[in-house]
C-alpha cells in the first residue's frame, strides 16, 4: 500500500514565553499560535491516518502530539512481544506501551527544577539518571492507563493465543498526553481493521484556584490543584478509565466529570469525522 | 432494499465503530462486523453498512475496505503453508507464513509437527479417494519432511505458549516444494513417498502432498 506523506501540522509555532504576570486570569491558548479559548474548549486538534504502516495514527492535541502503531495480531514466538507477555489460550491479550522520544519530548528543565536540591544542582551528572527515572516511571503509568482505558473496547475472545500490539510513541508533551494517547489508540485500532466495541475518547480537567480548565496545557497541569481524567464510551455510555489526582469537593468532583464528558463528546465527533472522510476518500480511490 | 429495516443508517452509508445501528429483532441480526448489546446493534468497525438476505433472517453487515485482523489468527483446522527450520528425532520445527483464511501473514508464526502426526493412524475418513498404499502409519522425521521445504498442513490444536501444533496425516497434505540435496534444484514428486531431481535422477525421500488436478 503507498505511503501517504503526512507533517505535523504545528511544529513550528514558536511557543508562547511563560507568562509574566502574577495572579489575574491567564489567557489559554489554543495551540495554534492565534486564538485564545476559554476555560470550558479544547485545543486545536489534528489528527492524520495510515501515517507509518497501516494501522497507525498521529493525533495533536495543541502542542501535545503522539503517534501510536497497531500490530495485530501478534503471534506467540514474535520479536514484538517482550517475554513478559502470556498470552491465553481462549482469548487475546492487548499489550500496549507509551514511549517518549529522548530529549525532544519532555520538559527537562523543569524534571531537574522540580526534584532538585542545592546539592544536586551542583551534581551534573545525577540530571541524566534523574531524567530516566522520571521518564520510565511515567511511561509504564501511561502504559497502564492507557492498556486499562482500551481493554473495555476491544473483543478479545476473537483472537485466542494472539495479541494485539498498541505501541505509542510521544513526540512533544504539553499536558494532556493520555488523551491524546488514547484518541490516537483508537483511530489507529479501528483503521487496522480491529474490530472495537466503540471508540474510546478520553479528556483531562485541571482545577486551578476554583476554575475547571479543561484540556489542559504543560503549565494549568503543574500548578493545578487537581486532575481529574476520563475515558469514555460514548455510545456505550461507559467509562472504562476514570482518575482523580489532587483535591476536589464532592460538588468539584461531579462538575469536572460532566466537564470531562462533555469533553469527549467533542472529541469523539472529531474521531467520527476524520474515520468517515478517510472512509470516503478511500472508496473514490477505488 | 431498505424498506423492511428499521436501520438508523442509509444502507451503503458509511459507519463507524460504536455507531449504534438499530433495533435487534429475530429478523434482524448482527452479521460481520457489528455486535449486539442489551437488544441493539453496533457497528464494530469502520466501513460500508449493507444487509445479507438469509432465508428468513437478515445480516447487518458492515465491511471494512480492508480484512479484518481477526481473520490472520490461526484456527483450529485450518490449512497452513509452512516453511520446516530444524528436523529432530521426534518433531519438526516449522514457521507457519500462510494461512487459508488469512492469507500471507506479516511476522511468521511457530509451529511443531510431531513424529506421531505425520503418517496416518486411522483409515482416513475425510476425503474421498482412500488410497491404501498411502497408508504407511510410522514415519521418521527425517525421511518425511527436511529443512528448507515447504510444507502444507493443518493446523492440530493451538498447543502450548510457543508454538502451535500441525498435522501432516492426510493424503493431500506434506511436502510441496523441496530442492535436491545435492544439487538445489527444484525436485519433482514421483509418488507418495519419493521426489526425484530432475537433472541427476536422485530419488529422495519426502511425504508428498497430493498434486491437486
Amino acid at each position: 500500500m503507498t505511503k501517504s506523506a503526512f507533517k505535523l501540522s504545528n511544529c513550528y509555532f514558536p511557543l508562547e514565553l511563560p507568562s509574566s504576570q502574577e495572579g489575574g486570569t491567564k489567557e489559554r491558548h489554543s495551540g495554534d499560535g492565534k486564538t485564545t479559548r476559554a476555560s470550558h474548549s479544547l485545543r486545536r486538534i489534528h489528527i492524520d491516518s495510515q501515517v507509518l504502516q497501516s494501522g497507525s495514527a498521529l493525533v495533536e492535541m495543541g502542542h501535545t502530539k503522539v503517534i501510536c502503531q497497531v500490530t495485530s495480531p501478534v503471534y506467540a514466538s514474535s520479536s514484538l512481544l517482550p517475554s513478559s507477555v502470556q498470552l491465553s489460550m481462549d482469548e487475546g491479550t492487548l499489550y500496549c506501551q507509551v514511549n517518549y522520544l529522548s530529549h525532544a519530548s519532555y520538559p527537562t528543565a523543569r524534571i531537574l527544577n522540580a526534584s532538585a536540591t542545592p546539592l544536586d544542582q551542583s551534581h551534573q551528572q545525577f540530571s541524566s539518571s534523574r531524567i530516566n527515572t522520571w521518564r520510565l516511571s511515567r511511561e509504564s503509568d501511561l502504559s497502564a492507563r492507557l492498556l486499562s482505558a482500551l481493554q473495555a473496547a476491544v473483543p478479545l475472545q476473537q483472537y485466542p493465543k494472539c495479541c494485539i500490539r498498541v505501541q505509542v510513541t510521544v513526540l512533544q508533551d504539553d499536558g494532556s498526553v493520555l488523551p491524546a494517547c488514547i484518541a490516537a489508540a483508537s483511530i489507529a485500532l479501528t483503521r487496522a481493521c480491529v474490530e472495537l466495541y466503540d471508540l474510546v475518547t478520553s479528556c483531562q480537567v485541571a482545577l486551578q484556584n476554583g476554575i475547571l480548565l479543561a484540556d489542559p496545557d504543560l503549565d494549568e497541569e503543574e500548578s493545578a490543584d487537581a486532575l481529574v481524567t476520563l475515558a469514555f464510551l460514548p455510545n456505550w455510555k461507559e467509562v472504562s478509565l476514570l482518575e482523580q489526582s489532587g483535591k476536589l469537593s464532592p460538588a468539584q468532583t461531579n462538575q469536572a466529570i460532566d466537564l470531562c464528558r462533555d469533553g469527549c463528546r467533542t472529541m469523539h465527533r472529531f474521531l467520527r469525522d476524520h474515520l468517515l472522510q478517510k472512509l470516503s476518500e478511500s472508496k473514490t480511490k477505488d | 432494499m431498505n424498506n423492511n429495516s428499521r436501520l438508523r443508517y442509509e444502507i451503503d452509508s458509511f459507519v463507524v465503530p460504536g455507531d449504534r445501528l438499530g433495533s435487534f429483532f429475530k429478523t434482524t441480526v448482527p452479521g460481520p462486523g457489528t455486535s449486539a448489546r442489551k437488544g441493539h446493534l453496533y457497528a464494530s468497525t469502520a466501513g460500508r453498512l449493507s444487509i445479507q438476505q438469509q432465508e428468513e433472517q437478515s445480516l447487518i453487515t458492515v465491511t471494512p475496505p480492508h480484512d479484518f485482523a481477526s481473520r490472520r489468527v490461526i484456527t483450529v483446522g485450518q490449512i497452513v503453508l509452512a516453511k520446516v527450520d530444524r528436523v529432530s528425532w521426534t518433531q519438526a520445527h516449522v514457521s507457519i507464513f500462510a494461512t487459508e483464511t488469512g492469507g500471507t501473514l506479516q511476522y511468521p508464526a511457530e509451529a511443531i509437527v510431531r513424529r506421531e502426526d505425520i503418517g496416518s493412524t486411522v483409515p482416513v475418513t475425510h476425503t474421498t479417494n482412500t488410497n491404501t498404499a498411502n497408508n504407511k502409519t510410522s514415519w521418521q522425521v527425517i525421511e518425511a519432511v527436511r529443512p528448507g521445504d515447504w510444507i502444507v498442513a493443518r493446523v492440530l490444536s493451538l498447543g502450548d505458549t510457543q508454538r502451535y501444533m500441525l498435522t501432516l496425516a492426510e493424503p493431500q497434505l506434506g511436502v510441496w516444494y523441496a530442492l535436491s540435496a545435492k544439487g538445489g534444484t527444484v525436485m519433482q514428486p514421483k509418488s507418495w513417498n519419493t521426489m526425484v531431481c530432475p537433472k541427476t535422477g536422485v530419488e529422495e525421500s519426502r511425504k508428498c502432498a497430493k498434486p491437486r488436478c
